[in-house]
């Protein structure tokens, strides 16, 4: 297991948060190592949605404290985590659909020291693809060229740390595979990784240590062969109300 | 032939002016998602602005440079920051009301700052110069307005497509919340959008000054004419929205010079108006709204027996109010009394159904003429439910695919066009004389009179919540809360709709003829749409859900005038500053004021039974809503 290093890319400490009166994350402790991919995984209704959100300070938690390479970021905003070099792709399709694929890239300059020519020049070397489709709107790309181009953020903004919220959703295994073949890569460059993921089975396969949530608290955390077994076993220990169909396809 | 194209010129330089205003309008919406109601007020501003800069004796050029470059932006950045941010997602009748509440803050700063009695006049550019083309004289203030609607698309166009920030303010459009994980700032790109909205208002205000006398209310309109324009961009489409403006320019100018139809004598200027309505039936349906988080817990509904008690209780103090009343406060009472059965027409239609209507004092004026045509019988005040129903019914049945802010428009135009082809028509009441108007069943004791308004009130408070305990009562909620579930359960919303505008305008048809029978006679201008917004505002300030919170606002409605003799001149400027910070308050309270009160009230009781908020059978089904939060996390 890779122990937890003392200063980690980003840590939470006792953070708890919720959504007006309803109380979601309870006393999350979490640090994501300053190198390789640290998988969240977690059933339905885990809060692992929330835990990236006040991750990326767009909720604010309401005890506990964020701290991003050793710096209490505790209430900063979104945009300025952004610039300060927190990368986040948000579930879905993390692009703009009514933007064209130049105009998107255009957005990803906003992260300080990058410029549109440096953004574009290495988006379309990794995604060729990319470049044929340039002048189209982003809404009009397959779901795999969208998340190419989501995923073409992390690329070029080089960030101090890259969260991923449940990239692979939606998308043939073929291209799901693509994708987290790239994320291995961009950890391997340097780039610390949160991966978050309902699924687990592949998520299991790169990560280098993974932690385990439900009902709004982190249950287990170890290595992938540590935690493969006890997974199973935490979705249904947790999740016991929940339908089968979505428990996680182990 | 000539005639004709000198018409076509001028309406497109109108239309230039309205093209300008209305992508104005477009931005702002586009880019903080609230529909700017104000924004033809911002332009009066600016125009009374320029006005006093050049009074002041600085250069024309230096004054208008000043003026839209500067100051109308500033005022949009203002306005932004104090009340826009605010908001977050609030409902769309709190974001149309705090943008009314604006609009007659506005109107009556300027009418305060800049005194209505003189008159004020500003120059055109190049006073006197004009080219003759093809026959036809322009101006070159004509060929300023052109070029001023050739130019600013234009540069608008390429700072949307080419610069970083234009592209951000798009971004922020298609996905707010991504466009903050890339480092823009959305509230940063809102304040923009609203300083470039404010600035391309102040453009249209100040080239329109010249053309027409400063004057606040008559600027303010000629601007929203612009909303039209709008509209038929569907907010969202810029070039569609410059050929909408020169469109409605052109054909307003047509209809000057050629439509001459005596009975509807004001049949011109309704035009903007008559276009909005046919551009909002046009326009595509909305996209139903799949549910969304309800943001408030909704007062909770009184049971049958605590009605009949609190009625019953009100009744008796009433009566006692009535044979104590100092002569001189009868007839105020009474009136306010009217007004407050005209606000309860607000609760099922904006309350309950989340149907904002912008013309209500509209229906209550048919209410009113219905009546006064019919005589003071029980047939009359049966008239007087029944008419305005019917229009309310005639209304309804366009407008049935029109949602939220379209349906609101939809109000607006119908309001607008009444007030000009209807109530000033010499066939419905006479301008100078009026129309006398009995006093209903022949009550002419001021003191019963009182009494029999009151009473009217309180049976129609049952009677409303009576209906939202009804099966009908909920379809309206949720029909108000998430069209896409309501037709997902197959229930159809035609009936609902229709049945709801029908009683809504019927109950305001009630209480104009009730306040018309105070009042003896009513003139023209008893009925005025910018009436209707200052009800509206004043019921959701106060909390349009609860019976009690109209009663408050039609009370307090009664006050202003009260007050402002108390105050004086002073007075006439304080008051509406209340209402505009009753507006800002808005994006707290947005329950209004009762609401809050209510749910304060309410927490104190029920904490101690927190982890059992059920353990109340008896509480209407309404009041738990906070647990649909629960579904919300990811």
């Amino acid at each position: 297991m890779t122990a937890p290093t003392l200063t980690g890319a980003l840590e939470l400490h006792h953070v708890c948060a919720g959504y007006g009166k309803v109380a979601v994350l309870h006393d999350i402790d979490l640090v994501v190592p300053d190198h390789g991919i640290l998988a969240l995984l977690g059933p339905n209704g885990a809060g692992k949605s929330t835990l990236l959100r006040v991750a990326t300070g767009r909720t604010q938690p309401t005890s506990g404290r964020v701290v991003l390479r050793g710096k209490d970021v505790t209430g900063r905003s979104p945009e300025r985590l952004a610039r300060t070099g927190l990368c986040s792709v948000p579930e879905g399709r993390a692009v703009f659909p009514n933007l064209s694929v130049t105009d998107n890239l255009r957005m990803w300059t906003y992260r300080p020291g990058l410029n549109r020519k440096d953004v574009e020049e290495q988006a379309f070397a990794r995604f060729p693809r990319l470049k044929e489709r340039r002048r189209q709107l982003a809404g009009r790309l397959s779901g795999g060229e969208q998340q190419m181009l989501a995923m073409s953020r992390a690329l070029t903004a080089n960030p101090d740390l890259l969260l991923l919220d449940e990239i692979s959703m939606g998308l043939a295994p073929v291209v799901a595979a693509e994708l987290f073949g790239l994320v291995r890569q961009i950890a391997d460059d340097g780039t610390p990784v949160l991966l978050v993921e309902q699924f687990a089975r592949t998520a299991l396969e790169i990560a280098d240590s993974v932690s385990v949530m439900s009902q709004g608290r982190i249950r287990v955390t170890g290595s992938p062969d540590e935690v493969r077994d006890r997974v199973l076993e935490t979705y249904l220990h947790a999740g016991a109300s929940q339908n089968p169909a979505s428990s996680p396809s182990m | 032939m000539s005639t004709l194209l000198a018409l076509t010129v001028a309406g497109l330089v109108t239309g230039c002016i309205y093209a300008l205003t209305a992508s104005g309008l477009v931005l702002t919406y586009t880019t903080s998602g609230i529909f700017n109601f104000a924004h033809g007020a911002i332009g009066m501003v600016a125009a009374f602005l320029d006005w006093q800069l050049i009074a002041w004796g600085m250069p024309t050029l230096a004054a208008f440079l000043l003026t839209v470059l500067v100051l109308a932006p500033l005022m949009g950045v203002a306005v932004e920051r104090i009340m826009i941010r605010r908001l977050g997602n609030a409902s769309l009748e709190v974001t149309l009301t705090v943008t009314v509440g604006l609009l007659l803050l506005l109107i009556a700063l300027a009418d305060t700052v800049w005194d209505t009695r003189t008159a004020r006049r500003v120059q055109p550019f190049f006073v006197g110069q004009q080219v003759t083309v093809g026959g036809v004289v322009i101006s070159y203030h004509q060929l300023v307005v052109i070029a001023a609607a050739i130019v600013v698309p234009l540069a608008l166009w390429a700072f949307l497509r080419l610069a970083r920030t234009g592209v951000a303010m798009r971004a922020v459009v298609d996905d707010r919340e991504l466009a903050a994980l890339t480092g823009a700032s959305p509230s940063t790109v809102g304040m923009l959008g609203w300083a470039m909205g404010a600035g391309l208002a102040g453009l249209a205000g100040v080239l329109l000054v010249s053309q027409v006398e400063l004057n606040a209310i008559t600027l303010t309109l000629l601007v929203i004419n612009g909303y039209a324009a709008a509209v038929m961009g569907r907010l969202s489409n810029l070039p569609l929205t410059i050929a909408g403006g020169l469109l409605l320019g052109v054909l307003q100018s047509l209809a000057i010079g050629y439509v001459t139809i005596s009975w509807l004598n004001q049949v011109q200027t309704s035009i903007p108006m008559v276009f909005l309505f046919l551009a909002l039936l046009i326009a595509p349906p909305t996209r139903l709204r799949v549910g969304q988080l309800a943001p408030l817990l909704a007062p909770k509904v009184p049971g049958a027996r605590q009605t009949y008690r609190a009625a019953a209780a009100f009744l008796v103090a009433a009566g006692v109010l009535t044979l104590v009343l100092p002569s001189g406060r009868v007839d105020s009472f009474t009136h306010g009394m009217a007004i407050a059965i005209i606000l309860l027409s607000l609760v099922p239609m904006v309350g309950y159904g989340s149907m904002v209507s912008l013309c209500q004092l509209t229906f209550a004026g048919i209410g009113c003429v219905a009546m006064a045509k019919t005589g003071g019988s029980p047939l009359g005040l049966l008239a007087a439910v029944l008419a305005p129903a019917a229009v309310g019914l005639l209304i309804a049945l366009p407008t049935m695919r029109l949602r939220g802010l379209y349906l609101s428009l939809a109000t607006l135009a119908f309001g607008y066009a009444m007030d000009d082809n209807f109530f000033s028509n010499g066939s419905v009441m006479t301008q100078t004389l009026g129309l006398p108007v009995p006093r209903p069943l022949g009550i002419d004791n001021p003191r019963a009179y009182l009494f029999f308004v009151i009473a009217a009130f309180t049976a129609c408070a049952i009677g409303i919540l009576a209906l939202r305990r009804s099966t009908l009562g909920r379809r309206l909620v949720a029909l108000g809360d998430s069209p896409a579930g309501c037709a997902t359960i197959g229930m159809g919303i035609r009936s609902t709709k229709l049945g709801i505008f029908a009683l809504s305008a019927g109950l305001a048809g009630l209480g104009g003829a009730l306040m018309g029978g105070q009042e003896g006679v009513v003139g023209y201008t008893d009925f005025p749409l910018l009436l209707s917004l200052t009800l509206l505002l004043m019921a959701v300030v106060w909390g349009v859900r609860t019976i009690s919170g109209v009663l408050l606002a039609a009370l307090f409605f009664e006050l202003i005038p009260l007050l402002n003799g108390h105050l004086g001149a002073v007075g006439n400027s304080v008051l509406p500053l209340l209402v505009g910070l009753g507006a800002v308050s808005l994006g707290k309270n947005q329950n209004g004021i009762v609401g809050t009160v209510l749910q304060r009230t309410n927490g104190l009781r029920k904490l101690p039974a927190l982890p059992h908020p059920r353990q109340h059978p008896d509480h209407d089904d309404a009041t738990d809503r906070e647990e649909v939060l629960t579904g919300a996390q990811g």
